[in-house]
């Protein structure tokens, strides 16, 4: 692989740009094209997925001819994981448990994509941040929405 | 005397208690969360959109004029005392302005960048209320080619100032402006790739691509950093004032900065980046004692910080004459507007001339409230800066799922927003800048009507874009920015210029 690609940041991201941009390009064709002078609805996105598609093929070219070497992408699982896990879970319980319920698990279950995680201080956190989200967006704002578990 | 009475009528809508109220809100509000650490002005207005959906449009607007404002200011005071730079354009701010908190000066590098910025905003807002008419005739006889070919310039803009690779940034504008056809096509009414999912009708979101890219997958970065150390000094933050000494140090560097900021803030891309980097080596140049930047010059911190601030009060000429937006916020901006149903462009101005000069008013409001609020609160925002961040994401985190809730009263903009965060996380580490996405995917729609219809009229010929003269002038700039940024001294030097602010 390092010997292909100088840069791994670059080569991953002209290939990300040349399949989004291949993807547009065929799903455009599955709508009216039309000519220059009358456009149909797929002629935009058909000549933006091409251009996105050779940028990308660029981009990746470069990646493994001449672009300075950088061959480094880390990854954590932890936070990835639990930020966007708490805020898919908050997703998905809201319309049934509600506001506290969901906030509750969204406040928990996020602060453990920490390191530094202990109940100690989440539970008191969680708690004020419910409250105040209580008092400012239902009570205060007047956002409609959901606040206890369906059948209250 | 037209522009006495525009003047008149924006502080008339501008000055009722009701709007004077939001005003004051937004910048508080914006100023607190502006204040912490790792959010920037654009997560920071995503957040508090959700604030101004039940108000009227002028008061909306102002209030999240009001918050933008305070973002900008609470990120430079970020800056100065814990050397955490929350965007950019603030960077700079930190060189000097941290070395003066270290050495017990922190008072006076705060007071110093708030009444720069008042200055800069004073001049800025006057600009923009004697420019913004004389744009808006302009603009008025815009057909589509000479639209179409201004976007053009905008966009190519956006990519010889942003910053890394310009191939790349190129790719992330296309790929923004693709993500803006997602939905129903106004011309022919057919959903493109919307998969069947009704929610998509209406094409993304802009608050939940801003709430993932730049708030949650932010969080995921810094998180991935471990435990953070963060140095507060503000110990002694009293007299808050300066020195006569100090103010006449000070004051030829505001004077500059405003200049170069409100110049460079009107182009599209990082205008009120490139103001602050510019100001701060027009600064060092100038002075007689070079070798004190860096170890806390005051000018150093009154120059960027007027130029900063100039930069981004007059990114609202674009947005408010033309329509098209200068800078990532600024596309948010435009995607509030929408949500309030007012189509950003030329008309504005004649058909909500309350709104119009009301919000120009509400500018210098602002950051006139700025100096007098901020200054006496600045104890409260030490506090919220010693908030540590394992308190403060999980907090960050419940806001932005509210507030992407209620903008449409559905959990789908939620699960949007998850699927941005995760799609930014994947930039960051590509390495690829989110803002140009953005200004593509508020302009997507826009280029393709107007394409169509300069191509409708002139029955498919493209050379009408070059026998229009305004659209040939604009192209032709076009053209010339393009070959600026290949010319291989130029590209050095933007190299140098961005390598330096990453350092």
């Amino acid at each position: 692989m390092h010997l292909l690609v100088r840069n791994l940041p670059n080569f991953c991201s002209g290939m990300m740009f040349t399949l989004v941009g291949v993807g547009f390009s065929i799903g455009a064709t599955t709508y009216q094209v039309g000519t220059v002078a009358e456009m149909g609805p797929g002629y935009f996105p058909l000549v933006l997925g091409g251009l996105l598609a050779i940028l990308g093929l660029v981009i990746t070219a470069r990646s493994m001819l001449v672009d300075e070497r950088d061959g480094s992408i880390s990854l954590k699982l932890r936070p990835i994981l639990f930020v966007l896990g708490s805020v898919t879970l908050f997703a998905a319980m809201l319309a049934n448990a509600g506001l506290v319920a969901s906030s509750l698990v969204l406040v928990v279950a996020g602060a453990f994509a920490s390191e530094e995680f202990s109940w100690k201080y989440v539970v008191p956190t969680a708690l004020l941040l419910i409250v105040a989200s209580y008092l400012i967006f239902v009570y205060g704002l007047g956002l409609p929405m959901p606040v206890w578990p369906r059948g209250w | 005397m037209e522009f006495l009475q525009h003047i008149m009528l924006g502080f008339e809508t501008a000055l009722t208690v009701n709007n004077l109220t939001y005003c004051f809100i937004g910048v508080f509000l914006g100023t607190a969360i502006g204040v912490l650490p790792g959010l920037g002005p654009m997560a920071t207005i995503a957040m508090l959109l959700p604030i101004t959906y039940g108000l009227q449009p002028e008061t909306a607007l102002i209030m999240l004029a009001g918050i933008y404002y305070g973002a900008q200011f609470g990120g430079s005071t970020t800056a100065i005392l814990v050397n955490l730079p929350g965007e950019v354009s603030s960077v700079v701010t930190c060189l000097d302005g941290y070395q003066m908190a270290r050495r017990g000066k922190a008072g006076t590098a705060l007071a110093v960048a708030a009444l720069g910025s008042f200055f800069a905003g004073t001049v800025s807002t006057i600009l923009i209320a004697a420019v913004a008419p004389a744009l808006t005739a302009v603009a008025l006889g815009f057909g589509p080619t000479e639209y179409f070919a201004l976007m053009t310039l905008g966009l190519v803009g956006a990519v010889v100032l942003a910053s890394g690779s310009l191939l790349k940034a190129v790719a992330m504008i296309v790929l923004g402006l693709l993500l803006g056809l997602v939905g129903t096509d106004v011309n022919s009414g057919v959903q493109r790739f919307v998969f069947g999912v009704t929610e998509l009708s209406d094409g993304f979101e802009i608050i939940s691509f801003a709430m993932g890219a730049f708030a949650f997958a932010e969080i995921i970065v810094k998180l991935e950093k471990g435990r953070e150390i963060r140095e507060v000094h503000a110990d002694n933050v009293s007299g808050l004032w300066l020195s006569r000494k100090e103010l006449k140090a000070a004051f030829p560097a505001v004077l500059r900065g405003t200049t170069i900021g409100s110049l460079l803030g009107v182009l599209p891309g990082g205008g009120a980046i490139l103001a602050s980097f510019a100001s701060y080596a027009v600064e060092k140049k100038l002075s007689r004692t070079p070798e004190g930047f860096g170890k806390g010059q005051i000018e150093g911190v009154a120059g960027p910080e007027s130029a900063n601030n100039a930069g981004a009060q007059t990114a609202f000429i674009p947005m408010l004459t033309l329509g098209i937006p200068a800078t990532g916020t600024m596309a948010l901006m435009i995607g509030a507007m929408t949500l309030h149903n007012i189509q950003p462009g030329p008309q504005v101005m004649t058909s909500n001339p309350t709104l119009f000069w009301g919000l120009i008013a509400s500018m210098w409001i602002g950051n006139a409230m700025l100096v007098v609020l901020n200054l006496p609160m600045i104890g409260l925002w030490v506090k919220l800066l010693r908030v540590p961040y394992k308190i403060l994401f999980p907090a960050i985190l419940l806001i932005c799922s509210i507030g992407a809730y209620s903008v449409q009263n559905s959990v789908f903009d939620v699960f949007m927003a998850v699927a941005f965060g995760a799609l930014g996380y994947i930039f960051i580490k590509l390495k690829c800048e989110p803002a140009p996405l953005m200004l593509g995917f508020v302009l997507g729609p826009i280029m393709e009507e107007n394409l169509r219809r300069a191509m409708l009229l002139s029955r498919g010929d493209p050379s009408v874009f070059v026998t229009h003269p305004l659209s040939a002038v604009l192209l032709l700039l076009t053209v010339g920015l393009v070959l600026l940024a290949a010319v291989p001294a130029l590209s050095r030097k933007r190299d140098t210029i961005f390598v330096e602010e990453e350092a």
